[in-house]
């Protein structure tokens, strides 16, 4: 086949779209559906700008189809916010400074919120490792690293994800 | 970065992929976890006519423990062999090995057998399995064959399976686990993970530390894993103080092959593995086990 009707749940809404087999999970996030957050970076699966949580794992988007993930629940940063708030995650970064640029800012926040879905209290060490291939050329990753650090508090905190 | 044209196929099972392979395999590619297979078309390394999504068979998925050995379906994401408990119990080398793959995002999708098929030099799962004496099964429409790692790397990026044929399952004789260690070394070894200078897998079967058996593999120092045969011989029978895990890990230096790339040359490879097998083999003799976590923080 070329083309196929791909159907997705894309941060909690059903969305639908025709594509050729060849668009990227990327792709059609940004020109299908129009969530412009998640971002090209090196486009070969090694800078992680591009990272989005598909069915609770975090993934590269640009190395994955589109066509092959029907049927596939999907998160960006746009389905962060919740009732107009930011959510602990995109707050913790803010106060923190932990972007200049910010264009590898959508993909931390979602190996971020991943990693805190599935521990809610990491470690240093772990927030690390989580966030190993997601690659930030201002170099902010102290400021990252601790900005996650104060969203998990918060997050345990207020009992909230 | 567009991905060139091609036409895209979902067998449901194992037939209908075999079936395809047989009129199509000269032109198609298979797209597993597709972490490398998407970015390679993406740079026109490979433009395959037919890209085969073969994630819905659910033949090629799982993780048993049958009898005296380990069966791994190669739709094994490394993710999912990292977190096995089967696998750390039985061989916990490749759990080791797999943590150390990439990044997590990549672990998430990536697959054993693309691993395996994609034949990287640099990949991390191929001198494990050959330390492990692993076995894989190649499956075609005429039957299936088993082939040993050493029997199924024949070149650089080149590997025995024919384009009509499909890598099955992974094999690999399950350990009783009181008198075997292992080691396992990726360099570089950094907090971001850049592909091997140079890997060392070993295990090594001990009492008292009198080293009765060992498999000593390295890996992205030469086109495929080299098993160091003759520091193996060295072994047998010794005790591994000082001066014998030194003078092994002389021989393995010297007894392998090396390429010079843009991550180091062969001059430098021979060195390291030295400094490396030597290194594992220490380990091995202190005892210090599954040390996953331990090398995550050096970076």
């Amino acid at each position: 086949m070329r083309v196929k009707r791909i159907k997705l749940r894309v941060n909690g809404e059903e969305r639908q779209f025709e594509a050729e087999v060849g668009l990227t999970l990327l792709e059609a996030l940004r020109d299908k559906l129009g969530l412009i957050s998640v971002k090209l970076g090196c486009g070969t699966g090694g800078c992680g700008a591009c990272t989005v949580i598909l069915n609770g794992m975090p993934v590269n988007s640009c190395i994955t189809l589109a066509a092959e993930v029907d049927g596939a629940e999907v998160t960006t940063v746009e389905g962060l916010m919740m009732n107009g708030e930011l959510h602990p995650l995109q707050q913790a970064f803010v106060e923190n400074d932990a972007l200049q640029c910010g264009f590898c800012t959508p993909g931390m926040l979602m190996a971020a919120k991943a990693l805190l879905d599935e521990r809610p209290n990491p470690s240093m060490e772990e927030i690390k490792e989580a966030l190993s291939g997601n690659l930030c050329r201002c170099g902010c990753y102290p400021r990252i690293i601790r900005a996650v650090l104060q969203a998990s508090r918060e997050i345990t905190l207020k009992g909230e994800r | 970065m567009k991905l060139p044209p091609f036409d895209y196929h979902e067998p449901r099972s194992l037939d209908e992929l075999l079936l395809f392979l047989k009129q199509h395999g000269d032109c198609s590619k298979i797209l597993a976890g597709g972490t490398n297979v998407i970015a390679q078309m993406k740079s026109r390394r490979v433009v395959p006519r037919y890209l085969i999504n073969i994630k819905n068979i659910n033949e090629l998925c799982g993780i048993t423990l049958r009898g005296s050995s380990l069966h791994i379906g190669p739709l094994t994401t490394i993710r999912e062999i990292e977190r096995s408990s089967i696998i750390k119990r039985s061989c916990p080398l490749l759990s080791h090995a797999a943590c150390e793959v990439g990044s997590p995002t990549i672990r998430n999708r990536a697959t054993i057998g693309g691993n395996l098929c994609n034949a990287s030099p640099y990949a991390n799962l191929p001198p494990a399995l050959q330390a492990l004496d692993a076995k894989l099964r190649i499956t075609g429409l005429e039957g299936n064959r088993l082939v040993s790692i050493s029997e199924f790397y024949v070149g650089r990026r080149r590997t025995v399976l024919k384009p009509t044929e499909l890598l099955s399952e992974i094999i690999i004789p399950a350990n009783s686990r009181d008198n075997i260690s292992h080691a396992f070394i990726k360099l570089p070894a950094r907090s971001y993970k850049d592909l091997a200078s140079a890997i060392v897998a070993v295990v090594v079967e001990k009492k008292y530390n009198i080293c009765s058996s060992a498999r000593i593999s390295v890996g992205a120092v030469w086109h495929f894993p080299q098993r160091a045969g003759k520091a193996e011989d060295y072994l047998r029978g010794k005790p591994l103080d000082y001066d014998v895990t030194s003078r092994a890990a002389e021989i393995a230096s010297d007894e392998l092959s090396y390429t010079t790339d843009i991550r180091a040359s062969a001059e430098y490879r021979r060195e390291v593995v030295r400094v490396l097998v030597d290194r594992a083999l220490k380990q091995v003799s202190r005892g210090v086990g599954f040390a996953c976590e331990e090398n995550k923080t050096q970076g």
